[in-house]
């Protein structure tokens, strides 16, 4: 199914006045895509989820399922969630404590009025891809985290949605079971090809999960690409330190010709990709990953620092130095230096990102 | 166990009263409409000045049943006040005989209807209350309406009665679709019996006989039958037996909604306020009977008696005979328009210039009928009031509610042992 | 993570803590037991006894219970006390949940709402009593003057009159009574339940009636055997409402067990009253114990 989200508002009225939860989003949302929305507390996220799911209606814009249009409040035109034919997994999972988890994956077959054969081998099916088949006798109350969002999902799946919505499903769950996790719903995703729209707040889970990503802040689109695209090009400082982890740097600077001045004095040549910004003038912020700091020997051209911190990560060092330019963080592999070692740090100018302060 | 029982309830009633003051004196306790206990506190501060004994009033609610209910816990419980209280005839008996009154001594009793006095305040031989005032059963009638009917006097049988109300009822009604001909009290409460008796006249009402109490008497049928077809022929309202108690019936005959009314003589002088719509156009007689020498009138009444277990006797048959002396009975007659517990002032010129009729109603008082004096008076009542009503109601016929009130007494006075 | 709960680490005291917790529990225990217990042995006992206040006191085992069990009376008005309780509990619960559905949507003005839907709770039973006995007056009520305004030339109503009509007079003055307290009781339970099961299964395709009936229901069931519970045993107790508005009447027709006893005790026969009321108390005591031991008071299955 395809999703076409096309300039959608929503305003919420409160006591302290109208909050506007989303901006004019538009989104188009190919069939069997894994789609991410990306972004921090309040970015509007879940409410941009509901709105597709049909629980909160758009102030303004038009949402439409293919060729249908299932919400345009300027037409008056609005289908009820029930008449969508979307399955949503809450954040909370919301099983239905007084049902076993049979009954809980059989609820939507059961409301549509299905007959009994019918249902039994419907939920067969579902919990056997979730490998739920032993607990199909528990209450939820029973039931682990990770079992509990089994038997959400395997709910979700059983009556064969066009549109699989996902409201940060992974957040309840330890970091182990969180990865496990997110391989198998990967796999069961590429497997029943549904167009699915995930929620979360977690780079990681948005980055390996999602064919492409929308970033959200405060209720506007920041981008939207395939996970690499994100990483590579973020298209604003938002976007650059919210993307990767650790983030990127970001250092104030000043456009002087072809060169940049970073604070501390030092000078950052423009590359050639980036002549467009030949003309400019005034501030910028310059960004540059922790990978892509490399600590050399020589002092020619590289920024002096100071080692004050080594955290180590297993595969890797993450060094928090005090430099010239600021305090930055970089990784190394191995050989990490000692706390309070000088050290340079080689800044490609391939690998800088430039982000104008004005318009 | 009497002793635990009556410790807690002292207990709660003492922490119930926690802030209030040592009791100074004695306590009186009295019930009724605001202005009679108005005019019991005039009484009460003269006595103070006269004797120099405090008295302090405890006021109950206007209602008999609910002043006996209050009687009974503290009496039960052995109380030591109230000391003086007021007592409806009807349950004097059930006092009495459970031993709650103290003997008054020696009391001339010849200034008070004696007749009322040997039947209701004496208990085996012993003198334990005093009427303080009277109360019998009335006929009220619209004398200028019957006059329009060519009648100069009031009927004298229930027959007569039912003839001027039919004859007189299409033309009222032409005019007011809400007239009646009659009202009484008819809801299932101590009144009912009171209407009741005089329904049956003489022969009628509790009969008295081998040690039983018959109800299924021919007189009785007689009278349960005449008050349902009173009801079934609209000649009364249907809200006689829901709702009527006195002061509805006393509230109906005064917005001149009724032919007659039978009422105590208590509603006389609200009847003939400037700004009744009935002033001046009422009279007063005895009540009807099934024949003219049949008829009777309830005896009712309020009598004043002192507690065995109150702790200033002495000061308290003071006050009994200070309320009970001719000053102060005509004082509370000036007062509050009563008819006197002492037959002696009927004739005093004072007094019978505030209330001419106090004549006729001499008369009427000395022939007045009283319940039976038995201490389980307040549950026959209770049974026969049930019954009577649900003959009212057509939900049996008075036959069988004759014949079921009379078993059910049975039953009791069974009980009882007696 | 299960979440089964176990208290058996609890069951097992150190006889010095368990010291301290009686006294701690003593206090409690004199206080129910002088309050409670005291008083309701105490009817026990003057149930088997001719306590009448003219009559010499003396033990008469149980006679007053035979008595109770041939009089005719005492049958007539265990049936209205049932039929009471039949009546006005399912009553109450309907309309006590059906203002609790309302209360627990969201919108301008719910607190307020809230406040004014306790008002008749807190009215005292007599003073509604009253009111409502002025509503059903024959001659100025305003029932009378609404049937009138609706149907004029149609007769005044006379509502006390007739023993259905009493017993609907009662039933409406004391539903308008106790129902809010029941909305209350189901307002806690209808709030317990998350909000997202109602969002899930309005995705899972359940209608608004599925939703109540497969959702809100099952999951309000222990409140709502609570509330059916305590309404019960209040609903057999009856007695202000009844007495202020009929008085028993008419003829007996409303008299429930309560104001049967009543009479009993306003007349000085202790004796048997206090049987009725040994009667009264082991209905409700039984109830009680049913309940409980259909775990009512145990540990809710999560």
């Amino acid at each position: 199914m395809h999703l076409t989200i096309h300039n959608c508002s929503k305003r919420f009225r409160t006591l302290r006045g109208t909050v506007e939860a989303l901006r004019e989003v538009s989104l188009e949302i190919g069939d069997g895509e894994f789609f991410v929305l990306l972004g921090p507390s309040g970015c509007g996220k879940s409410t941009l989820l509901n709105l597709v799911a049909g629980l909160e209606r758009p102030s303004s814009g038009e949402i439409r399922f293919g060729e249908t249009v299932v919400a345009a409040p300027a037409r008056r035109i609005f289908v009820s969630p029930r008449q969508r034919n979307v399955a949503m997994v809450f954040q909370s999972y919301a099983l239905y404590p007084h049902l076993d988890v049979f009954g809980n994956i059989a609820f939507p077959l059961k409301v549509a009025g299905e007959k009994e054969g019918a249902v039994r081998d419907a939920v067969a099916e579902a919990a056997g891809r979730l490998g739920l088949g032993d607990l199909l006798g528990r209450r939820p109350g029973e039931l682990s985290g990770g079992q509990r969002q089994r038997v959400a999902i395997a709910r979700a799946l059983v009556r064969r949605p066009s549109v699989f919505l996902l409201d940060e499903p992974l957040s309840n769950l330890d970091a182990q079971l969180r990865a496990g996790t997110r391989t198998e719903l990967k796999a069961l995703q590429q497997e029943l090809g549904i167009t699915t729209l995930y929620v979360t707040h977690d780079q990681t889970e948005a980055m390996t999960l999602g064919h492409r990503i929308a970033l959200l802040e405060e209720g506007e689109i920041v981008q939207v690409g395939a996970p690499q695209e994100l990483y590579d090009a973020p298209a604003t400082p938002f976007a650059a330190t919210f993307i990767g982890s650790p983030p990127m740097n970001l250092l104030q600077g000043l456009i002087i010709e072809r060169e940049v001045l970073l604070p501390g004095g030092f000078l950052v040549n423009v590359p050639v990709e980036k002549r467009d910004m030949e003309g400019l003038k005034g501030e910028v912020l310059v960004g540059i990953r922790p990978e892509h700091l490399v600590v050399v020997q020589e002092k020619e051209g590289a920024v002096p620092g100071t080692v004050r911190m080594v955290e180590p990560l297993g595969r890797e060092f993450l060094l928090q130095i005090a430099s010239g330019i600021g305090d930055l963080q970089a990784l190394v592999e191995k050989n990490p230096p000692q706390r309070g070692e000088n050290v340079n740090l080689y800044i490609d100018p391939r690998r800088v990102h430039f982000f104008f302060l004005q318009a | 166990m009497k002793k635990l029982l009556f410790t807690l309830l002292l207990a709660a009633l003492f922490l119930a009263g926690c802030d209030r003051q040592e009791r100074a004196g004695l306590v009186f306790s009295v019930g009724g409409a605001p202005a009679e206990l108005a005019a019991w506190q005039d009484l009460v501060d003269e006595f103070r000045q006269v004797s120099g004994i405090e008295v302090e009033l405890l006021r109950q609610p206007a209602e008999t049943g609910q002043q006996r209910q209050g009687l009974i816990l503290a009496l039960k419980a052995e109380l030591p006040t109230p000391d003086v209280f007021l007592m409806d005839v009807g349950w004097i008996g059930l006092f009495a005989a459970s031993g709650w009154l103290e003997p008054l001594g020696d009391f001339d009793r010849s200034p008070f209807f004696e007749e009322v006095v040997e039947r209701v305040d004496v208990h085996e031989g012993e003198l334990i209350a005093l009427p303080v005032y009277m109360d019998g059963g009335l006929l009220y009638y619209r004398r200028d309406l019957l006059a329009l009917a060519g009648r100069d006097a009031p009927p004298e049988t229930w027959k007569e009665l039912l003839e001027d109300a039919v004859s007189l009822l299409p033309a009222m009604r032409a005019e007011n679709p809400n007239f009646y001909g009659f009202v009484w009290q008819g809801a299932q409460y101590e009144g009912l019996i009171t209407s009741f008796l005089e329904f049956a006249g003489s022969e009628g009402g509790f009969v008295l006989r081998d040690g039983r109490i018959l109800l299924d008497v021919p007189a009785n049928r007689a009278a349960l039958r005449l008050m349902r077809d009173l009801i079934r022929n609209r000649v009364s309202p249907p809200s006689v037996y829901t709702e009527m108690r006195e002061e509805e019936v006393r509230l109906f005959f005064q917005r001149g909604d009724a032919l007659f009314a039978r009422n105590w003589p208590y509603a006389w002088r609200l009847h003939q306020q400037p700004d009744s719509p009935i002033a001046r156009r009422i009279g007063i007689a005895a009540p009807p009977g099934p024949t003219a020498e049949e008829r009777v009138s309830t005896l009712g009444g309020w009598h004043i008696g002192v507690s065995r277990f109150s702790q200033r006797k002495e000061e308290a048959m003071e006050f009994v005979r200070f309320v009970t002396s001719r000053e102060a009975q005509r004082r509370m007659v000036l007062a509050l328009g009563w008819n006197p517990g002492r037959r002696d002032l009927y004739d005093d010129p004072r007094v019978l210039e505030e209330m001419p009729n106090l004549a006729e109603l001499k008369e009427v008082f000395e022939k007045a009928r009283a319940r039976p004096a038995i201490p389980y008076y307040p549950q026959v009542s209770e049974i026969a009031q049930r019954h009577l009503n649900a003959a009212l109601a057509g939900r049996v016929t008075p036959e069988m509610a004759l014949q079921q009130a009379e078993e059910e007494i049975a039953a009791l006075m069974a009980r009882y042992g007696m | 993570m299960s979440t089964e709960s176990n208290n058996s680490a609890a069951d097992r005291l150190p006889p010095r803590e368990r010291r301290e917790a009686l006294a701690f529990l003593l206090p409690v225990a004199l206080f129910l037991g002088g309050l409670v217990l005291v008083p309701v042995l105490g009817t026990l006992l003057d149930s088997l006894h001719r306590d009448v206040t003219f009559l010499p006191r003396s033990f008469i085992g149980l006679e007053n219970y035979r008595a109770l069990s041939a009089d005719p009376a005492f049958w007539a008005s265990v049936r209205f006390t049932l039929v009471f309780v039949l009546v006005s509990v399912p009553l109450q619960v309907v309309l006590g949940l059906l203002i609790a559905l309302v209360l627990n949507e969201g919108f301008a003005g719910r607190a307020l709402l809230r406040a004014c839907v306790l008002i008749p709770w807190a009215v005292p039973a007599a003073v509604s009593g009253r009111v409502f006995e002025l509503i059903y007056n024959y001659s100025y009520g305003a029932a009378n003057w609404l049937i009138q305004l609706v149907h004029p030339g149609a007769g005044p109503v006379n509502w006390l009159g007739t023993e259905l009509g009493a017993l609907a007079a009662v039933v409406v003055a004391d539903t308008y009574k106790t129902t809010p307290f029941a909305a209350l009781l189901l307002l806690a339970g209808l709030s317990a339940i998350p909000e997202d099961l109602y969002g899930q299964a309005r995705i899972d395709r359940a209608t608004f009636l599925q939703r109540f009936f497969r959702i809100t229901l099952p999951l309000l069931k222990p409140v709502l055997v609570v509330t059916l519970i305590f309404r019960t045993i209040d609903a057999l107790r009856v007695f202000d409402v009844i007495f202020v508005l009929t008085g028993g009447g008419p003829g007996g027709a409303t008299s429930a067990l309560s104001i049967y006893g009543f009479r009993y005790y306003a007349a000085g026969d202790f004796g048997y009253a206090s049987a009725v009321s040994v009667i009264l108390f082991f209905i409700s005591l039984t109830l009680v114990v049913g309940y409980a031991s259909l775990g009512g008071f145990g540990r809710e299955a999560r």
